[in-house]
């Protein structure tokens, strides 16, 4: 009895352990007094040189924090050269961007803030804004424990805030831990997904995001900018990504790194003939738009 | 020289000890973090290794696998990249192993290089599973395609008319076995060639066609690229091999232990030489100990050794007899030995000694307890149990005897001596026997005596220290005092006094100095005497004109430098004094020590003072020599005045005397005249003056006239 007890439990887990896809781990423990600092400062324009933008201009919360528009408008109007990815889950990326420049959150905060099209800020500004910003301030040295305002607690405040963005508990997360069933269309979704071969690059926790690879691998795709070439410069990185996440993909139209496909099912489509080397049939494409949507998660 | 090249070999040890106890502290210090560190390096090496070949791992795994978590090799990478950077920022390898650092900054960038070719198999890898993927739906669709009638059709004749199928199985099957085999020879030969110059009309095959054509392609252009990606990732570099490094290192560990195996030799060292020294110290010291040793004998023994004769001293007497149960001592002493040194020289008198005290032994040979000694220059000291000598008296007369019947021969001269033997049984021994050996002495017939309570003279000695006090006392606090005896002529008148020391006692008695003489003499203070007569006799003499005083002088009192300055001083300096003084001086002390005896007598009559000869008529009675001391006064002796009415030979002296002085001018004086008898006579004879209790008794002060 003890036994079968035993199997019933562990097989699930042993299922799960063989999957390709894993399910998010439940909500981490953050400092709740830092986090509110960084969802102040994330939603504060006083972060962008001209005063007129913040994080969540681009990182829309309205919009599963992406943009709606292909690109979006940074500093002084500038626009952006790539479409704006989803802040939520992206704590467990691989690296940050497109193109993978950036190793981890702090690298991608700091080049973000200089980024001239985006923020257009240097730290010595920054800092000084928030040293004289008396709520800023004083909330920081309290969080801190510290007197003085340096860059550094602004980007942890920020970080803090972007480990609250996480999306665990999504329809395809409870069928994976066998708390829920998926419709037949769902299922034979996540059949296809699998059999044509998206899960090869669309894996792990996040559903992509850990690896790099290259759009148009198999039919080659056009205008690529932004990419891996862009800071190797080797023939090889031409339109070489980042693979970005799945997870709430229903909600983060456009998509790819011109935003050139505006449905999910035209991304499908794409992704089929440029990577996979197939035509994907219209039945199938729904199938497969029915289980990403079984992607989209909560937001805390 | 031994005692300096100890302290040197000492200081040396000393320093090197030191510098040992610092080196080893810094020595723990070092081995400590050498180990410690080491130990964090070994860790930091395993690491780095595992987590490469963990990636190496996963990749293999990737490449095999169809379905992959792509989040474990980013992960893995990750850790390898870390565990890089944790070594890359150890210290110690910074400030010890320079060269390990160069190595691992090259690993570095080797991973680094390889991470690149990860990413890029990551998508080659991507590209042909999905192809394989692709290749084998393809082939599933085919009989279904093939019953539709896909038939390879082409407009070139020259291309064969294979059945399209066939030819579809065909290609991929050698896709799958190069896949499978990693053989690239499977694919050199692919005809896409015939796939390419296919046209189909139908849209479904021409769809059919397309895909298949993409997907090969994509397979061989791929495929050498997706071989060799993996074949470098999977491989070990020969130079950037973190293994080959480690190895390298473990070389300089094993070099750095041997500098610690050479350090620790050399403590060990270092601890042998010091036991050996101190072995050596100890050595050193036993023989010194050693001569120590010796040397206390050798002392002691001279300590209770009398060197002339080698019988005991009286160190070991004293040390002896506190050991003996019941002892009995004998003192021999040699009857007048100093005559022998001082007439045959110390020479002759050493030898004597020594023959003594062989003779001593042979007498008293038979008992085997007894203890000889030397107490003194002619002293011999015996000691043993009364047990043993049960006729102690035996004994000592025959030591007596042996002497006063055998010669000592020394260097051809026979020489007989006698000896005198105090005995005593009673404590304290030497004492006592010092005590009886005195009686001997003072004896003329005795030659040994056994101390016994009827010769002490304890309180002879007591009573001596007692009369000293009583004198010193008085003599402080001015109870000496001068009585003063009147002297009479013929008639019976006052003509001079003669002055007496007394002494006055605490309770106001007065006695007579005489009984302190002798001890004053001992102890010096007889001057101190005579010194407050001379002064006394002074005031007495300038206070009255009219009197004239007789004092007392021994030759003690004519010898002191002081008391004759004193003298002249007061009684002789001043012509009007002076010729009122006359000096006593008794007979038998004028004759022993004639020179300082005239000196003192010329001064006196330059001055013209008088001098009166004492006692006379009772000792020596020189008459030339009073011719000579041109003396003023004779006083004849009291015990012949007393006796001139009873005996007719102390008349006659006395008329004798009388004519004598008459006849040299000299005047007489009669002492102890006790009555009108013996006056009577004296007058009849012609004395001058007269002296004596029958006139006037001592009085404290000269009767005014």
């Amino acid at each position: 009895m003890v036994y079968k007890i035993f199997f019933l439990i562990c097989i699930p887990y042993f299922l799960l352990a063989l999957s390709p896809v894993s399910p998010l781990d439940k909500y981490e423990d953050i400092n709740k007094e830092k986090a509110k600092i960084g969802k102040m400062l994330f939603n504060d324009t006083i972060l962008s040189k001209d005063k007129k933008i913040s994080c969540s201009s681009c990182h829309k919360p309205t919009h599963y924090y992406s943009d709606d528009k292909k690109f979006s408008i940074g500093v002084y109007g500038k626009k952006d050269t790539v479409n704006t990815p989803t802040v939520l889950n992206a704590i467990y990326n691989f690296r940050q961007f497109w193109n993978g420049r950036a190793k981890d959150i702090d690298t991608q905060l700091t080049m973000t803030f200089h980024n001239k099209i985006e923020m257009d800020m240097d730290d010595m500004t920054l800092k000084n804004r928030i040293s004289k910003n008396e709520f800023y301030s004083k909330l920081i040295k309290k969080a801190y424990k510290v007197d003085k305002i340096d860059v550094k607690y602004i980007k942890d405040a920020i970080k803090t805030y972007i480990k609250t963005l996480v999306t665990p508990d999504s329809k395809f997360d409870r069928f994976l831990t066998g708390k829920e069933k998926l419709d037949s269309d769902e299922k034979r979704g996540y059949y296809l997904f699998k059999k044509f071969g998206c899960i090869v690059c669309h894996n792990g926790k996040n559903i992509g995001g850990n690896s790099y690879q290259k759009m148009g691998i198999i039919i080659p795709v056009k205008n690529c900018y932004d990419d891996l070439y862009a800071i190797t410069h080797l023939k090889e990185d031409k339109c070489v990504y980042k693979v970005p996440t799945l997870r709430n993909i229903q909600k983060t139209a456009p998509y790819f790194h011109d935003g050139r496909a505006k449905t999910l099912k035209e991304a499908i489509k794409i992704m089929g003939y440029n990577n996979l080397g197939i035509f994907i049939d219209k039945k199938d494409i729904e199938s497969i738009e029915q289980f990403l949507k079984t992607l989209t998660g909560k937001i805390r | 020289m031994k005692e300096k090249v100890t302290r040197v070999i000492f200081f040396i040890i000393f320093f090197i000890g030191l510098a040992m106890v610092f080196l080893i502290s810094e020595f723990n210090k070092y081995t400590q973090s050498y180990f410690y560190q080491n130990n964090i390096l070994e860790e930091q090496f395993i690491q780095i290794q595992g987590n490469e070949l963990r990636l190496k791992h996963e990749i293999l795994m990737s490449g095999l696998y169809l379905y992959a978590n792509n989040d474990i090799v980013a992960k893995d990478i990750k850790k390898l990249k870390e565990a890089i950077q944790t070594m890359l920022n150890n210290r110690y390898i910074k400030n010890q192993y320079p060269e390990v650092l160069d190595n691992l900054l090259g690993y570095s960038k080797y991973i680094d290089r390889k991470i690149k070719k990860i990413y890029e198999f990551q998508i080659v890898n991507s590209a042909i599973k999905n192809t394989t993927i692709n290749l084998s739906n393809l082939l599933n669709k085919l009989p279904k395609m093939n019953s539709e009638g896909i038939v390879g059709v082409s407009g070139d004749t020259k291309i064969k008319k294979y059945k399209y199928a066939n030819k579809v199985v065909s290609i991929i099957s050698s896709i799958f076995l190069s896949k499978n085999t990693f053989d690239m020879d499977f694919i050199q030969k692919l005809d896409i060639e015939y796939f390419n110059n296919i046209n189909f009309k139908q849209k479904k095959f021409k769809e059919f066609n397309f895909i298949l054509l993409v997907n090969l392609k994509t397979f061989k252009r791929l495929f050498p690229r997706y071989i060799k990606l993996l074949k470098d990732i999977i491989s070990r570099d020969k130079k950037w091999d973190i293994e080959g490094i480690k190895n390298s290192h473990t070389g300089n560990i094993v070099r750095n232990l041997k500098i610690i195996k050479k350090v620790s030799y050399a403590l060990i060292g270092f601890v042998i030489f010091t036991i050996l020294a101190t072995i050596f110290f100890i050595l050193l010291l036993r023989e010194d100990n050693k001569k120590l040793n010796s040397l206390a004998r050798e002392l002691y023994k001279r300590n209770v050794t009398d060197r002339l004769t080698g019988l005991y001293n009286m160190n070991k007497y004293d040390k002896d007899i506190g050991k003996v149960d019941d002892p009995i001592l004998f003192i021999v002493n040699i009857d007048k030995f100093k005559n022998i040194n001082s007439y045959f020289g110390t020479k002759i008198g050493d030898k004597l000694l020594v023959d003594v005290s062989k003779i001593l032994k042979k007498i008293v040979h038979n008992n085997k307890s007894a203890k000889f000694y030397r107490f003194g220059a002619d002293e011999f000291g015996i000691l043993y149990t009364r047990k043993e000598c049960a006729k102690p008296l035996e004994v000592a007369d025959k030591i007596a005897e042996y002497f006063d019947g055998n010669d000592i021969a020394i260097d051809g001269i026979d020489f007989r001596i006698s000896v005198s033997v105090g005995i005593s049984h009673i404590s304290p021994y030497f004492e006592k026997a010092g005590i009886a050996l005195k009686y001997v002495k003072d004896s003329n017939r005795l030659k040994y005596f056994v101390y016994d309570k009827s010769i002490d003279n304890e309180n002879i000695i007591k009573g001596n220290l007692q009369k000293t006090k009583i004198l010193y006392e008085a003599i402080n606090s001015h109870r000496v005092i001068a009585y003063f005896q009147p002297i009479v002529d013929k008639n019976g008148k006052i003509v001079k006094y003669e002055m007496l020391s007394r002494l006055k006692r605490d309770d106001g008695k007065i006695e007579s100095i005489y009984p302190y003489l002798g001890i004053a003499k001992e102890n010096k203070l007889y001057s101190k005497i005579t010194k407050i007569v001379v002064k006394e006799a002074y005031r007495v003499l300038s206070s009255d004109m009219s009197i004239y005083i007789n004092m007392n002088l021994s030759t003690e009192d004519m010898t002191d430098e002081r008391v004759v300055a004193l003298i002249e001083r007061f009684l002789l300096k001043d012509e009007k004094i002076a010729k009122r003084v006359t000096f006593e001086i008794l007979e038998s002390e004028a004759i022993d020590d004639y020179s300082s005896v005239e000196y003192f007598i010329g001064k006196v009559k330059e001055a013209n003072a008088k001098i009166a000869i004492d006692d006379f008529g009772s000792g020596y009675s020189n008459f030339s020599y009073l011719m000579k001391l041109n003396i003023d006064f004779v006083k004849i002796d009291g015990s012949i005045i007393k006796n001139i009415t009873k005996d007719n030979n102390a008349l006659k002296i006395v008329e004798l005397l009388q004519k004598f002085a008459q006849d040299s001018g000299i005047k007489t004086v009669a002492e102890f005249v006790e009555n009108e008898e013996i006056y009577m006579k004296l007058k009849d004879i012609g004395i001058d003056l007269y002296q004596g209790y029958y006139f006037y008794e001592p009085l404290p002060r000269p009767i005014k006239i």
